[in-house]
């Protein structure tokens, strides 16, 4: 059984409430900016004394009011983010800053500023798109350098502080603690000696993106040391691909079915806190080059790209077996799917494609197909 | 959608075109005429270019480097009856039904062990295949397609504007620096020096300054007849002509911009709707209502228009296709790649982004003296699908009601013929108040 206490319990609540934790942080009078998509620098936000806080959709909710404004071809994930910004659950936040991390993302903002425009009745906050290009060129590199610059000048506007380059590197020392910690975390849950689970993984990750981050640090340092002491946890080890996951519902369900997942690729896990700023140069540009050389979102990515990325992924989380998690209507990444899936059975690795899955809880047919997919490769190591 | 198309067995539900105009004639003529001749060419060992709609093929014609629109060869495939035949094959390879239909039939043609059934013999193997990333699936689908023919592949970015200007269209053609922020130029005319590189060291051909310039000065020309139709068609009552008409007369010669020809159909579009201006001669004599067609057209069905004229009166007389040639195209500037990135730069904005596509929308129906509009959205197509929810409401509030049709512009598998029709007429009875 996984491991439990005081930290792990305080940082899981402030998963579950993420909502109250940012209004907490907002009664002591300080900022906090909304952030949708992969790319927004949180260190910026951070140096400018502002709480970054990721918008979640609800799972468990519907989006009849997104549904008025997006067309069907929008991914349920980011349906369901939207819903939450214009029903008005987020309308502590001071600012919205949303980044090109994918095309329904980049409709999303269009959207949310023609709602600003045309009814400004609508509980959208203040919009800023931070345009961060994924291309792997030297090009779209000093792009994203020129617009991290004026990102940089956008808050300090919003902060009143100056963000000057002690600060910024104060950040990328903040930032990058939370990465290291998680980094030792993630090697727990690896599969020579298994102690953390993906589910809590996925939680403490999840937290990062809301909690007061020097907190969030000390109370995981805490738990770190005391999931070094647990108990080791069985299952198949299964890493998870496809569309973000920003709730437990499938990490849930693999678990319970015998399977342990060692790992995944998709935003919300450890690819967000993956890859460090390197402290030793120029805070912007290794800003600039952590986000933007590290391996893009599946959507952003071309096939070989993602290919390759999938399959060192794969490799270094030790999992057995990967899942494909696809929501209806994420379309793009299925355009991986088949080069991926023949490269990985080249490498031993059994696949299973769940396409078309609604966001929130698992339907009864996946689960019945997972349990499946788990029992026969648990039965091909007996 | 064709000449050629008009002879091929058409789906189940789906009708040819009757076209009017000599010029239609010949643009949809020159098609076939025009794609042999490519085909003679690359065999010769000429360099071919496979590109998407989005991207600056000024510069491929200035390079004189052949090059099929990604597309206009769906647009072909799907008036061929064919589109089902190379969405299958995608389907077997793995890739499942409801991926994107519109930009995918060339990957399918490359798969094809048969590419030489394709229509006019099928596509040839591209030297080089180029794509601007306005949407997810753009670089998963070319780097597939230049994968298959083992060529190199040259993805443009994409840029987003923080500002939203009003009425782009009265500052696009001279005043473009107000309206395109200039990080996002200075970014495209880098990428467009790195495409004129590659494809120099991949094809072996060079550039002029001087061949640039005059495609973009054919390109205006174009762009500036095409207005002045746009402007006649917009205030004569009956209209002169309608869609069946302009979209091919338009598009052909569109993916022939910065040529002689081009200007010439354009220019040939012009006189001869000029002429039944002056013969008072109407597309639909009876007509009692105008409507515009906005999204994409519908490829394999393009004599769908017909038939609602005929039974109401009422003609299809707008289109985005004459609207963005007469409006989206024409640039004026002394830097003349900078000049070809701000006709691009916004090129995504203005016709998928609320506000700039429903504040044209809006503008270009009172233009043309609009009673209803039917647009047609496709569900697999995240792209095209472009704020339908502000379009309706921006047509609304000015007193235009609208039809929103869902269906895939070139996949006849799901048509359901009698249901539209039925949608349609229901539409014009009960919203626009017109009687059969």
């Amino acid at each position: 059984m996984a491991i439990k206490s005081r930290a792990y319990e305080t940082i899981e609540q402030a998963y579950r409430h993420s909502k109250e934790t940012v209004i907490e942080w907002k009664k002591q009078g300080r900022l906090a900016v909304g952030c949708i998509g992969s790319d927004v620098p949180e260190e910026v936000l951070i140096a400018g004394g502002i709480l970054p806080v990721q918008v979640f959709g609800n799972p468990e909710a519907n989006s009849s009011l997104a549904e008025q404004y997006l067309e069907k071809g929008f991914d349920p994930l980011t349906v369901s983010q939207f819903e939450q910004v214009v029903n008005g659950s987020y309308t502590f936040l001071d600012r919205l800053v949303i980044s090109n991390s994918s095309d329904a993302v980049i409709r999303s903002y269009y959207y949310l500023r023609a709602i600003r425009k045309m009814e400004p009745h609508m509980p959208v906050p203040p919009l800023y798109f931070f345009d961060f290009l994924h291309t792997p060129f030297r090009m779209s590199g000093m792009y994203n350098r020129d617009r991290l610059c004026a990102l940089i000048r956008e808050v300090e506007g919003w902060s009143g502080k100056e963000i000057n380059t002690q600060v910024l590197q104060e950040a990328v020392s903040v930032c990058n603690r939370t990465r290291r910690l998680l980094h030792e975390l993630n090697e727990l849950r690896q599969p020579t000696a298994p102690k953390v689970s993906g589910t809590q993984m996925l939680k403490l990750i999840g937290a990062s993106m809301v909690m007061p981050r020097e907190l969030y640090n000390d109370l995981l340092a805490e738990f770190l040391e005391e999931a070094r002491t647990g108990s080791e946890l069985a299952g198949v080890p299964v890493f998870v691909t496809g569309s973000p996951q920003d709730h437990t519902f499938l990490y849930e369900v693999i678990e319970a079915c015998g399977g342990l997942v060692a790992g995944e690729d998709h935003e919300m896990g450890f690819r967000h806190v993956k890859d460090l700023v390197d402290e030793c140069v120029d805070p912007i540009d290794g800003i600039v080059d952590r986000y933007h050389l590290r391996p893009p979102v599946s959507g952003q990515a071309t096939v070989s790209r993602r290919v390759k990325d999938l399959a060192n992924a794969v490799e270094q989380s030790g999992a057995q077996a990967v899942v494909f998690y696809v929501h209806e209507k994420h379309d793009a990444i299925s355009w991986d799917y088949p080069s991926q899936r023949k490269a990985l059975e080249a490498k031993g690795i059994s696949v299973l494609m769940l396409e078309d899955q609604p966001y929130g809880p698992v339907p009864e047919e996946t689960k019945r197909k997972i349990t499946q997919f788990i029992t026969t490769i648990k039965g091909g190591r007996s | 959608m064709t000449e050629q198309a008009n002879t091929s067995a058409p789906a189940s539900g789906s009708r040819a075109s009757v076209k009017k105009l000599k010029t239609a004639a010949r643009a949809t003529a020159y098609q076939k005429e025009w794609f042999m001749g490519l085909k003679e060419k690359v065999e010769s060992g000429e360099p071919l270019a496979i590109v998407n709609a989005d991207v600056p093929q000024e510069i491929l014609r200035a390079m004189d480097i052949p090059y099929v629109v990604n597309q206009w060869w769906s647009a072909v495939c799907s008036a061929k009856q064919m589109a089902p035949h190379y969405l299958n094959l995608l389907n077997e390879c793995g890739y499942r039904q409801d991926l994107c239909r519109y930009c995918s039939l060339a990957l399918a043609a490359a798969i094809d062990p048969e590419p030489e059934k394709g229509p006019w013999g099928g596509l040839p193997k591209p030297t080089v295949a180029i794509t601007r990333l306005t949407c997810d699936s753009q670089a998963k689908i070319f780097e597939l397609l230049a994968q298959e023919y083992g060529v190199p592949f040259y993805p443009l970015e994409n840029t987003v504007p923080l500002q939203i200007p009003d009425e782009w269209w009265t500052k696009a053609r001279r005043n473009w620096d107000e309206l395109f922020e200039p990080h996002r130029l200075d970014l495209m005319v880098e990428d467009f020096k790195g495409l004129i590189r590659f494809l120099e060291t991949n094809t072996g051909k060079t550039f002029s300054e001087s061949r640039f310039k005059k495609v973009m000065k054919l390109v205006n020309e174009q762009a500036e007849y095409n207005k002045k139709t746009r402007d006649l068609i917009a205030r004569t009552i009956p209209a002169p002509v309608s869609i069946t008409d302009t979209v091919q007369t338009v598009m052909v010669p569109q993916w022939q911009r910065g040529t002689e020809w081009a200007v010439d159909i354009a220019r040939s579009l012009y006189e001869e709707v000029s002429d039944l201006v002056e013969r008072k001669e109407a597309a639909n004599p009876n007509e009692r209502i105008r409507l515009a067609w906005v999204g994409r057209g519908l490829w394999f069905n393009l004599g769908f228009y017909q038939h609602f004229e005929e039974k109401y009166g009422a003609s299809f007389i707008w289109s985005i296709y004459l609207g963005l040639a007469a409006d989206a195209y024409a640039r004026y500037g002394e830097d003349s790649l900078r000049t070809l990135a701000s006709r691009f730069v916004g090129m995504e904005d203005m016709l998928h982004m609320p506000p700039w596509n429903s504040d044209w929308y809006v503008k270009e129906a009172k233009l043309n003296q609009i009673d209803g509009v039917v647009h047609l959205i496709s569900d697999s197509c995240t792209q095209g699908a472009g704020g339908t929810y502000f379009i309706k409401k921006a047509f609304e509030a000015a007193g235009i009601p609208v039809l929103q049709l869902r269906a895939d512009p070139v996949d006849a598998r799901s048509w359901d013929d009698s249901a539209m029709i039925k949608e349609l007429e229901q539409f014009l009875e009960e919203r626009v108040k017109v009687r059969a």
